[in-house]
């Protein structure tokens, strides 16, 4: 019986203590992550997909490629790496995270904890890929929820190709109603692209909370530099075969043209 | 001081059976109710190509809490006539399915709609349920209580009788510190076993992992017909069925009907693009689960390649893009077929299917 008392009186001292530190860690949280300084700011890029100017919805059979392809969009991913901020002197400012924008998700942000110092940001960089040693990695390695996790991009392709860095899924009228898949996944090393997106007036970070907004045209995804048609070019590239590749690189040649910052 | 002992322990004995006593229930006489002093259950150490564990900061996994979770599992109690256990229809041999049985007859008779679901690695699943429907585990042990194809009972009704049970308060007391059983401390004590229903030691594992296996060669040319695309030579599974899980448990339509026969995922959606899709499940231990699908329409892994080969509808409503190369038939040959069957069998762990960790602990 003394044993149970002395059980009770513990378990009560331990609970005490234990709600009084839940009471303390947001307070301790807000300190850490929340404040600009007078010199940086936290900066979240907000990534807005469209197409000829218009908010893409997904599943809806309504969009008109240059090539008269009247289209759907059912996933639509992007993995990026190395994402630069660069200032009108050149300085670079690389943010310490990854990204996955899976847009058919609604996954649409990239935010991180890292305050950016004050500046005019002339560029933004980003690599959408990953580099070699990434790719090849194992991807069990990544905790659960991180962007990398397989089960949460389901864009780990195979343990030798690893990821894939951008699917562009959907359907398409084939002849006249005829219901088609098309699908594009960019992978392999080869593959790797690096954009640079240039607003048209600088960026200024000057000590305040800070979201750009990328426009993501998926009009010139199948349309420039490279006019692209399903139909012709063919619906289908999963990076792996000779013609795959060939229509791929089309494809991975108009990504440089999709991001944009109006 | 002896006196406040004695008094608190009189209170205390009010307090925790006051309910049980109300319902005429056996006392359980104080001094035989355990120290609540919870023991940190250890998983086995994490093998080499599997995920890191993933286990909820708000429910450690402990040996009571497990063991308590394992009793609910394999206890009748819980349906309305006690007759049917978790265990009736997720039979362990099986891995964890219904001993074969293409769709469960619950307590009443009535057949269930779909097909009994295998269990394992359940940590790393983003939804539960062939149509997605419970987003977290703890959720969906409690619908098959009250499902009339099921247990056909009540969740209050369930955790009365629970409540009622001296054994229970015990055991709920050992694992969470209190005798007042209520859905949340069920549905965790079940999360906490089914947590460590781990299954990464397959013979495909073991191949994977340099160590001594029976892996064969015929499983070698089917895991690498498994893993190539179409215009490979391969048969293009690894698409929905990749990742250390074999699977990306997404929810999809692979094109099994010309049209939607089932809603699936749609009617838990509301969205028309989302009818006929079901989860993606793990191919592991894929030998023991038969049948297949989420209506157990194949009885065989050959009758499933065989849909895959040349059985798809193209033109199936939503039918899944990563499908893209499929419709147009994969064409197996009879030596593919066996050499990728031969595949699908290396991922059954004779390990997790035989451990008696994870067997009836009334027998």
């Amino acid at each position: 019986m003394k044993k149970l008392y002395k059980t009770l009186a513990l378990s009560l001292v331990t609970s005490t203590m234990f709600f009084s530190s839940c009471k303390e860690e947001p307070k301790e949280k807000e300190i850490v992550n929340n404040p600009p300084t007078a010199e940086q700011a936290s900066f979240t890029l907000d990534f807005n997909p469209q197409f000829n100017g218009e908010k893409i919805e997904y599943n809806k059979m309504k969009y008109v490629s240059s090539s008269n392809d009247t289209l759907n969009f059912t996933r639509l991913r992007f993995i990026l790496s190395k994402i630069q901020l660069v200032k009108e002197n050149n300085e670079i400012v690389e943010l310490d995270t990854f990204a996955l924008l899976a847009f058919d998700l609604n996954r649409n942000k990239l935010g991180t904890n890292q305050l950016i110092p004050n500046g005019n940001y002339k560029e933004i960089r980003f690599r959408i890929g990953l580099d070699s040693n990434l790719n090849h990695g194992d991807p069990n390695n990544w905790p659960s929820g991180h962007p990398l996790d397989p089960l949460v991009n389901h864009m780990h392709w195979t343990w030798a190709s690893g990821y894939i860095f951008s699917v562009v899924e959907g359907y398409f009228m084939n002849n006249g109603n005829d219901l088609s898949i098309f699908s594009y996944h960019m992978a392999n090393m080869e593959f790797v692209r690096d954009i640079t997106v240039t607003p048209n007036q600088p960026i200024v970070i000057d000590g305040t909370q800070k979201t750009v907004n990328i426009n993501v045209n998926m009009e010139n995804y199948f349309h420039s530099p490279n006019k692209y048609s399903l139909k012709l070019n063919g619906p289908i590239s999963h990076s792996s075969s000779q013609a795959d590749r060939d229509r791929m690189m089309l494809l991975n040649n108009n990504l440089g043209s999709v991001f944009e910052i109006k | 001081m002896k006196g406040l002992g004695k008094i608190v322990f009189i209170l205390l004995g009010v307090f925790l059976f006051a309910t049980p006593a109300c319902q005429k229930d056996i006392e359980v006489p104080l001094d035989i109710l355990p120290d609540f002093n919870p023991i940190p259950y250890q998983l086995p150490s994490r093998k080499v190509g599997s995920p890191q564990y993933n286990i909820r900061p708000d429910n450690p996994l402990t040996e009571q809490g497990v063991m308590l979770g394992r009793m609910l599992f394999y206890d009748p109690i819980l349906s309305s006539d006690s007759t049917q256990s978790c265990a009736s229809c997720h039979n362990q041999v099986n891995a964890f399915t219904d001993n074969g049985r293409a769709l469960s007859v619950g307590v009443t008779g009535a057949i269930g709609k779909r097909n009994s679901m295998a269990l394992f690695n359940l940590m790393w699943h983003p939804s539960f349920f062939w149509d997605g429907r419970s987003p977290n585990i703890r959720h969906q042990v409690l619908r098959p209580i009250e499902d009339p194809t099921e247990m056909n009972s009540s969740i209050p009704e369930a955790m009365k009788k629970l409540q009622n049970s001296s054994m229970y308060r015990i055991q709920f007391y050992s694992a969470f510190g209190t005798t007042k059983i209520t859905d949340e401390l069920y549905a965790k004590a079940m999360e906490q076993f089914l947590f460590t229903l781990i299954s990464f030691d397959s013979e495909s594992d073991k191949f994977d992992r340099g160590e001594p296996t029976d892996f064969s060669a015929a499983a070698l040319r089917g895991k690498q017909i498994f893993f190539r695309e179409p215009s490979d030579g391969g048969a293009d599974c690894f698409h929905c069925h990749g990742t250390s899980h074999f699977a990306d448990f997404t929810m999809s339509n692979n094109g099994l009907d010309a049209t939607t026969t089932d809603p699936g995922f749609g009617e838990v959606s509301g969205k028309p693009f989302d009818l006929g899709k079901f989860k993606v499940v793990s191919l592991r231990n894929v030998a023991q689960s038969a049948p297949y699908m989420h209506d157990g329409r194949f009885k065989t892994l050959e009758e499933v390649i065989d849909f895959y080969s040349t059985g798809v509808h193209a033109n199936s409503p939503n039918i899944d893009p990563k499908m893209d190369e499929i419709p147009e038939g994969l064409n197996l040959t009879a030596e593919q077929k066996a050499d990728l069957i031969e595949f699908l069998k290396s991922l059954s762990d004779q390990n997790f299917l035989t451990n008696p960790k994870f067997s009836n602990p009334f027998n």
